[in-house]
């Protein structure tokens, strides 16, 4: 399970470098990039999985934070808005996708960043023949159940299980309530257990 | 608690949403209930399986994420630059018996605007060379090939390692010019193709230059990188080398804009060869523009608008 999000910049006086920022500081900027940057990336990864479209949500994200930080009122935490702006083009790109019913579940991920199910695959290849064909399943049908979510319902399992964010968290970056951030995790593990049933 | 509350609630169990109570009246419920806690360890075991498909973005994924960004806001900066300046040029093409009488106080404007936006963050003061250098990363990627157990509890791993590190010279250095003569073939980022080129500009007078640029020109698959180097190339329009390169631009490259920059370039070389090649492009030529581009050009010459 990831560090929860919230964590991620402790060590540094985040509102003191949101201020030095508003005001013009580069460098202050670039460490709040530094302190988000990984997570950022790792939500669009996951959630599109396709690299060059989770670069290009990064950095369009980090474009509307450098382009709207002077609006930030710190009425929320920096990290909730800026995930807010990750989420929503994430959402919005998901739709998109929706609609063009583009398979993007055939295509295959960069070899540098393979997940888990495919490096096990790799290791006990030669020794195992059968334990890779169903590892080689497993990781489709895994790719396939994610595919069967909504974007939402995505949205809300990407970051409460993968990103180790909380329900009341993950309602607040949505805009959405607790309770329907709840709903929504609820449905995605029933979708995920009826697609995954026969391998556990 | 019963059994349909207490499937009700395993979803948030296994996500450690529930309190304390609530977690321990699940716990008792399925201790004592094999069905309940057949259906926990199944909720368990979809969401282990989920997490082996988790995706890590590599250290070299964040790596180019961070410099395509730094390229991306530098590039903001220049067009809301360019954007202001465009403003200020339209306005004044509609009211022309204003530009001279008003000409101070544009100048005072631009000033004022670049003092603005100094003071907002969001338009200048970031630069470039703050960000890029912030945001060069050092993440390293590792990955075990092979592992070996020993005796005594000794192991041995085969790590295979990419490593990132800074380097700092100037272009004379040779390990710098070396690594940039390197990024000038990078197949995955053109930005960072077109930022070495901009290095490099002022050093075409070298053959290692000369050759990385001549061969980019030619191969390089983005139409701006391709118009970045004829730029760089544009003061050595008199060395043959170059010329001969810029000629194949003309007659071959597939952007019109490559080709618009290289005939304007070739023309300003009074060479017989230049005059070659401008006849040969007159034979199949389609762009109205790049004929008569080239029929000037030949009639300027006193050279003929025919081949022999």
């Amino acid at each position: 399970m990831a560090v929860p999000l919230a964590r991620a910049a402790t060590t540094l006086n985040e509102a003191d470098l949101i201020r030095r920022a508003q005001k013009g500081d580069g460098d202050a900027f670039a460490s709040l990039v530094e302190a988000y940057d990984n997570n950022v990336l790792r939500i669009a990864y996951n959630l599109l999985r396709n690299e060059e479209e989770a670069r290009d949500i990064y950095q369009e994200a980090f474009l509307r934070v450098f382009k709207n930080l002077d609006n930030f009122r710190f009425d929320c935490a920096f990290h909730t808005w800026l995930y807010r702006i990750v989420t929503n083009l994430c959402l919005d790109h998901l739709r998109r996708r929706k609609v063009r019913k583009e398979d993007y579940s055939a295509q295959r991920i960069d070899s540098a960043t393979t997940n888990a199910v495919e490096r096990v695959e790799e290791h006990r290849a030669s020794s195992d023949p059968q334990r890779h064909l169903i590892s080689k399943q497993l990781g489709e049908r895994i790719r396939q159940a994610l595919e069967s979510l909504s974007p939402r319902e995505r949205m809300v399992f990407e970051l409460r299980h993968y990103q180790g964010m909380r329900l009341r968290g993950i309602g607040e970056t949505l805009g959405t309530t607790e309770e329907a951030a709840k709903n929504c995790l609820f449905r995605a593990t029933q979708k995920m257990r009826a697609a995954l049933g026969d391998f556990v | 608690m019963n059994c349909e509350l207490a499937r009700q609630n395993m979803t948030l169990f296994v996500h450690g949403e529930l309190n304390f109570d609530e977690e321990e009246q699940l716990e008792r419920h399925t201790a004592s209930c094999p069905p309940c806690a057949r259906e926990l360890a199944l909720e368990r075991a979809v969401l282990d399986l989920a997490d082996a498909n988790r995706l890590e973005p590599s250290a070299a994924q964040l790596a180019t994420a961070r410099n395509a960004l730094a390229n991306r806001l530098a590039a903001e900066q220049a067009s809301w630059r360019r954007r202001l300046g465009a403003r200020l040029g339209e306005w004044f093409d509609f009211h022309p018996g204003l530009r001279w009488s008003l000409q101070p106080i544009a100048g005072l404007l631009l000033l004022g605007a670049g003092y603005w936006g100094g003071s907002q963050p969001s338009l200048q003061a970031f630069s470039k060379p703050v960000l890029q250098s912030r945001l060069e990363s050092t993440p390293s990627e590792r990955r075990v090939r092979f592992v070996k157990s020993g005796a005594g509890g000794q192991i041995e791993l085969l790590v295979d390692e990419i490593r990132q590190s800074k380097v700092r010279g100037t272009v004379e250095d040779s390990t710098i010019r070396e690594l940039l003569l390197i990024a000038t073939k990078d197949p995955d980022d053109a930005g960072l193709r077109a930022e070495v080129f901009d290095v490099l500009k002022g050093r075409t007078e070298a053959i290692d230059v000369r050759t990385a640029l001549i061969s980019s020109l030619e191969k390089d698959p983005s139409s701006e990188v391709r118009m970045k180097v004829l730029e760089s190339l544009r003061p050595y329009a008199a060395y043959p080398d170059v010329r001969l390169a810029m000629s194949k631009a003309l007659l071959d490259d597939t952007s019109s804009e490559v080709r618009i920059m290289a005939i304007d370039m070739l023309v300003s070389v009074d060479k017989p060869d230049v005059a070659g090649t401008l006849q040969k492009l007159l034979e199949n030529e389609p762009d109205q523009y790049l004929r008569q581009r080239s029929q000037a050009a030949l009639v300027a010459m006193k050279a003929s608008t025919n081949t022999f």
